[in-house]
């Protein structure tokens, strides 16, 4: 066979079997994406101002966190022979714990108004009478609805997350 | 025998072969080219304009992840923006300051995700949603819960979740109608809620100190969880010729689903 007659036989070859190729389908296709999102804060400081006269404590509770809105609630506790009572605008006493609840949430860097908690001495009680009232109080972190109005939510167990694992 | 060789050799069998050749590759062509042409116009200006593919993210009304193809130069018109971005009232002065409103949990958060057919051709889309966290270096956090994420998903007649391959972190929507050029689908989600399960998810560190005074005292200092952690939303659109969509779909996404004239169900 001439050497003409192999490479046209060749191409022949070559071309039959491109002929015979499945044919290759592209699609249109095409895609967008975007992503994103904020950082979350949580954790809460608040602090206790005290101050004592004639009888009167007077506290106040300041949120010193820059991220967390919190709800603040108080509660004093003295000897059997002392008797306390409590005054303050937005303070609600809860009397099934003996809380006051102080009714607006407080933003970061805000102060609850005073609650003043008077200590009423037992009678006959002469100079030099020793007392010992103790205020603690408690914050959470603000919840919120679906609205965006922060809510109290003195309920909420704890989950607490063991770290595990190691290096 | 002997005559075969004999003809096979032959230039003018050679030449028959090449021309017989020529002709299948030629007629084999224009089937190919006579297929696709079934969706073209007759206005070969117009069949160019008919391949320009386009789609558009939207967030809440506002255009977020874009990409069509420019036919006349061949380009990809194409951009995004941050999702979430607009969800704080912040930067009321132009920097980040303590005036900023921080996130709420609870709160439900506008997040309206809807897709526009932004090309020049009919398409079925698909939006895949992919949820997690960040720590404060830029890392994945694999170890925080991505449910705690609430995108609430609209899913109607319209939109349909493909169950087999979502998971707690990736969710993955059909839109079953074809997307018309210049059209917008509805809402496949209205708001984005962190949980105010958040709150109470903390770790806790017992330490145990002996005072001045002869006592023991214990400190138990508890750490949210999620605090200082960033959740990350992702949100891509797929899109696909209206043409043989079925075929298109499983071979781009690799998805058997059904056509049925404008109506697309997963199998």
């Amino acid at each position: 066979m001439k050497k003409s007659n192999k490479i046209m036989l060749m191409a022949a070859l070559v071309m039959l079997l491109a002929a015979l190729m499945i044919p290759a389908w592209g699609y249109f296709t095409t895609y967008a994406s975007a992503r994103g999102g904020q950082v979350l804060h949580l954790g809460e400081n608040t602090r206790i101002r005290e101050d004592f006269d004639s009888w009167v404590k007077h506290l106040q509770v300041s949120n010193t966190d820059d991220n967390v809105t919190v709800f603040i609630r108080a509660k004093a506790f003295a000897g059997d022979t002392e008797r306390l009572s409590y005054a303050g605008t937005g303070w609600t006493l809860n009397e099934a714990d003996g809380y006051y609840y102080y009714g607006t949430a407080v933003e970061p860097g805000g102060i609850t108004s005073v609650l003043d908690v008077t200590i009423t001495p037992p009678e006959g009680a002469e100079d030099g009478h020793k007392f010992n009232v103790i205020v603690i109080y408690e914050s959470v972190p603000a919840k919120y609805n679906a609205a965006g109005e922060p809510v109290a939510d003195w309920t909420q167990d704890l989950t607490i997350v063991t770290e595990q694992g190691g290096n | 025998m002997t005559k075969l060789k004999k003809i096979v050799s032959s230039p003018i069998f050679s030449i028959a072969a090449v021309v017989l050749a020529a002709g299948l590759l030629v007629f084999s062509s224009i089937r190919g080219a006579r297929a696709a042409l079934n969706i073209e116009s007759d206005d070969y200006r117009a069949h160019v304009e008919l391949y320009d593919t386009g789609v558009t993210l939207n967030e809440n009304g506002k255009r977020v992840a874009w990409r069509d193809y420019v036919g006349e130069s061949s380009t990809w018109d194409e951009g995004s923006l941050a999702l979430c971005a607009d969800m704080l009232d912040t930067n009321k002065n132009g920097k980040a300051d303590e005036g900023d409103e921080k996130l709420k949990l609870g709160k439900a958060y506008p997040e309206v995700l809807t897709v526009t057919n932004s090309g020049a051709i009919n398409e079925f889309v698909r939006v895949t949603i992919t949820k997690y966290w960040l720590d404060s270096k830029g890392n994945k956090a694999n170890d925080l819960d991505p449910k705690y994420i609430d995108l609430h998903l609209t899913p109607g007649t319209a939109w349909i979740l493909d169950a087999s391959s979502t998971t707690a972190e990736r969710t993955v929507l059909y839109y079953n109608q074809l997307l018309t050029v210049g059209s917008t689908t509805p809402a496949l989600s209205d708001t984005l809620t962190l949980s105010d399960s958040l709150a109470t998810i903390v770790s806790q560190e017992e330490t145990k100190e002996k005072k001045a005074d002869g006592y023991t005292y214990t400190t138990i200092k508890t750490t949210y969880l999620y605090d200082g952690y960033q959740f990350v939303i992702e949100a891509e659109v797929d899109a696909v010729q209206e043409h043989n969509a079925a075929q298109a779909v499983k071979s781009a996404w690799g998805r058997n689903v059904t056509v049925s004239g404008t109506t697309l169900s997963l199998q």
